[in-house]
């Protein structure tokens, strides 16, 4: 019978905003091609990709079309760009995307698009508005179900758009810090960490992560999760859950230094397996 | 100490719903497989599947009952179960006691709550 205290840590693991298959070979070239995607109206710089054959991670440099992203390498385990016929994930750790779709209307410093609700999407002031045709970043200064009011006149009707707020798209993930047996790396992967439970010892929670840089070492990650269990359980009850504090990659020399600062990292998937 | 969710579901002949005691001792961790249910997973392996009659895109479902589960493992010893309406259910009377006891008209209980 277990009688420890019920003592979760509460993770941010980002959402997957887009799944799919590779349809060229983006390998040696540091990109990802899909002819089905519509990456335009769906992602951002500095959205990162899982090539979930590979493992391998990559920051969005630049979305250089509808079906194709520019690549940065992340993680321990360089990559050189998405082979061909390769499934892949795609998040956004910088930005939420409220709505995407083409303006059928024109007025003065306004977006008008009768076929969505803006206000049931979520936008608010203050958040932010692509003109994908244009090229121009609007802010948002107003919000009716149908009409977003901009401070920059940019926007006309047959205009691509895209609407996003700042901040992650995340949600709240929990995981058991009571009853832990081990804590310790995979050994087959660079940004993997198992977490394993009494009292079978098959109870295993697995948390998949990247640095935005290529150089980090696992154990720091493992380290940053133990210090989180002890840190739970030291907690008084009623604290149930303990918030995951992060960790900056603390390696002496770090890379893409200009991609969030080369010492960010992510989570990508925590799971049980 | 034991802590439960009490959470509506259909009953045997899929007409109204009776409440059912769902454990949340011991919990590993909560997901959400698919649109229409999210997974309990427990520490000794048990898995709770609770299914809900319409879809939600994930993690809807899996915050929802996470945040469910951790308010009721911060009230106090003495409630033992606290109840979940789960999301999109609307709540109804009372089934007459008379004729099917401890039963209700909700709209949208979850339409089953299996442990594998």
């Amino acid at each position: 019978m277990l009688s420890n205290m019920e003592k979760f840590i509460n993770f941010k693991q980002l959402n997957v905003v887009k799944t799919g298959t590779s349809t060229a070979n983006g390998a040696a070239g540091l990109t990802l091609t899909d002819s089905a995607a519509l990456f335009t109206q769906l992602v951002l710089p500095h959205a990162i990709v899982w090539d979930r054959v590979t493992a391998r991670k990559y920051l969005v440099t630049a979305v250089t079309s509808d079906t194709v992203l520019a690549l940065e390498s992340i993680g321990v385990d360089t990559g050189t760009g998405v082979p061909n016929a390769t499934a892949y994930f795609i998040y956004m750790p910088e930005y939420t995307v409220r709505q995407a779709g083409t303006a059928d209307g024109t007025g003065a410093f306004q977006l008008i698009d009768s076929t969505v609700n803006f206000l049931t999407a979520g936008v608010k002031i203050g958040d932010y508005a692509l003109d994908i045709t244009a090229a121009v970043t609007a802010k948002v200064t107003a919000v009716t179900p149908t009409t977003l009011t901009v401070d920059t006149d940019t926007f006309a009707g047959g205009d691509n758009y895209l609407v996003y707020a700042s901040g992650a798209d995340d949600h709240d993930v929990i995981m058991r810090s009571a009853d832990v047996a081990d804590v310790s790396n995979a050994s087959a992967d660079t940004s993997i960490v198992n977490t394993t439970y009494e009292p079978s010892g098959t109870a295993v929670m697995k948390v998949d992560y990247a640095y935005s840089s290529t150089v980090g070492a696992n154990s720091d990650m493992r380290g940053a999760i133990q210090d989180a269990v002890t840190a739970s359980l030291q907690t008084a009850w009623p604290a149930v859950t303990y918030d995951f504090p992060g960790l900056l990659n603390p390696a002496v020399a770090v890379t893409n230094a200009t991609w969030l600062g080369g010492r960010d990292y992510f989570f990508l998937k925590i799971q049980k397996v | 100490m034991e802590k439960f969710l009490s959470i509506p579901v259909l009953d045997g002949d899929n007409t109204n719903s009776q409440d059912q005691l769902v454990s949340i001792t011991g919990i590993l961790s909560i997901g959400q497989p698919t649109t229409t249910t999210a997974t309990i997973n427990y520490v000794g392996g048990k898995v709770i599947t609770l299914t809900w009659p319409t879809a939600y895109a994930s993690p809807i479902l899996q915050e929802a009952v996470q945040t469910a589960a951790m308010e009721a493992l911060k009230s106090g010893w003495t409630a033992v179960a606290e109840y979940y309406a789960p999301k999109g259910m609307v709540a109804g009377p009372a089934v007459n006691t008379a004729t099917e006891a401890g039963s209700f008209l909700n709209v949208n209980p979850l339409s089953t709550i299996a442990i594998v």
